[in-house]
């Protein structure tokens, strides 16, 4: 039997779209219903404010008893987060229940961005910067969300993504 | 004491970042290559098998290398006919359990009606625990109406057992039994905390280890799940140990004399498989 899209991702992407996570939007591709388009935008209270950071999400064939793939795409400077834009988060690996759906992955996501942790690092060479001399690493990750993130946003302003933004002053550019 | 916690899907998981020491490209290519040779030979069995003497077991061992286990198996064939093999992919206790009960609904139907009853119960008592709605609630909804299909009828006995084998369907069912698993040793943490070690709380093991899928249960999710779904299991142990009469056995919970288990599995180091006793 060709694979139709199960009850749970429509249901999912329709409460997505109902019902936005502020500062974040995820919009299916127009060709692949399992591929998420995805933007978050960095916290206020973070070294990413200021910046939009677009991801990739895909739900596998085996969702929702494997966890949806996430990827960043903007290159961003965080020591959970490694050049090829993989993400070191426990929900998206053991600890990925079925209870669990894309809404919680991007919220944690979003949680990870505000509470960067360089104890448990992906990108070690990012981490051990974090650990030796955090006020130089926050400014490396402010120039990073700079130099990449705000071409994502001038971007999604652009193409007129309905980003759905905490209501900040990001939108000033 | 139950702690009523508000159920919010506009909450992040309770995270922490995962993993001890990073692992190089290298470490992680040979381990995703062990991970994927483990998953196909663990697919190679049916999620639950067929029903099959028992005595087959005994073909598993010889006196040479395993002279306990036989002489153990041995033991257990004056007393179980038949056994169902069940896929070891970390479900299998939840899948035995699913396995034995599906042989009582096929059987039983006031047994199954109370089963409805009890499944119809478990999504409010979720909400109320916390659980994150929907998501929750859709398994809960998919099991009771899986249920109910086979009230109707609606479905033959051979359908309703390749169900049991096809990932998408099985699955889902053993899903609902780790939410309501997960849900009855939450509303029971008080009694259950001294049985969880690294400080972790009640809930925080349940996450860890009963709602992840692929995860075994021990003892503790063992406990939950008979409970939650008011059955009695029998488990025969067959291990190294040397035991009175050659192996022991738990009834959980603790059931009356003249109560038989409606369940029996086997348990050998690591996993579940379903067994049936003579009948006498």
């Amino acid at each position: 039997m060709a694979s139709s899209l199960p009850r749970r991702i429509l249901k999912e992407t329709q409460r997505l779209a109902a019902d936005p996570v502020p500062g974040i939007s995820a919009n299916a591709d127009e060709s692949n219903a399992r591929y998420f388009h995805v933007m978050i935008a960095g916290p206020e209270d973070s070294p990413f404010a200021g910046g939009v950071f677009k991801l990739e999400l895909f739900l596998p064939e085996e969702y929702p008893m494997a966890a949806p793939k996430v990827r960043f795409m903007t290159k961003i400077y965080h020591p959970n987060i490694d050049k090829l834009g993989r993400i070191c988060l426990d929900i998206l690996k053991d600890k990925w229940s079925p209870a669990l759906q894309i809404r919680t992955v991007l919220l944690s996501i979003q949680a990870l961005l505000s509470a960067p942790n360089p104890e448990d690092p992906l990108a070690t060479d990012v981490a051990e910067q974090w650990k030796a001399n955090e006020a130089e690493a926050i400014k490396t990750a402010k120039q990073w969300t700079l130099a990449y993130a705000r071409k994502s946003l001038k971007k999604a302003l652009l193409h007129q993504h309905c980003l759905v933004l905490a209501p900040t002053k990001i939108i000033e550019t | 004491m139950v702690q009523e916690k508000s159920s919010d899907e506009n909450q992040p998981a309770s995270v922490s970042v995962a993993g001890p020491a990073p692992l190089n490209e290298e470490e992680i290519q040979l381990q995703d290559q062990q991970l994927r040779q483990i998953e196909n030979e663990q697919k190679k069995v049916p999620l639950v098998g067929e029903k099959i003497p028992f005595t087959t077991l005994l073909s598993e061992y010889d006196v040479a290398n395993a002279e306990t286990f036989l002489s153990k198996a041995t033991e257990l064939a004056e007393v179980y006919e038949h056994m169902r093999y069940i896929r070891g992919d970390g479900n299998c206790f939840y899948r035995a359990v699913l396995a034995g009960l599906f042989d009582i609904w096929l059987q039983d139907r006031p047994r199954l009606q109370q089963y409805i009853g009890i499944a119809k119960a478990w999504p409010e008592e979720l909400k109320r625990l916390g659980f994150p709605d929907w998501t929750c609630t859709d398994f809960c909804e998919f099991f009771v109406d899986f249920l109910v299909d086979v009230e109707a009828g609606a479905k033959d006995e051979e359908t309703l057992w390749e169900h049991l084998n096809a990932d998408s369907c099985a699955n889902y069912l053993v899903m609902f039994f780790r939410l309501i698993t997960s849900a009855f040793l939450k509303k029971n943490a008080d009694a259950y905390a001294p049985f969880i070690d690294d400080g972790l709380t009640v809930a925080q093991y349940c996450e860890n280890e009963v709602e992840p899928m692929w995860k075994d249960a021990d003892h503790l999710a063992v406990a939950g799940l008979v409970q939650a779904l008011d059955t009695r299991i029998r488990i025969e142990y067959m291990d190294r140990t040397v035991a009175p009469n050659g192996g022991w056995h738990y009834d959980i919970p603790n059931f009356a004399e003249g109560q038989g288990p409606e369940i029996t599995l086997l348990y050998r180091p690591g996993h579940y498989d379903l067994i049936y006793k003579k009948q006498e």
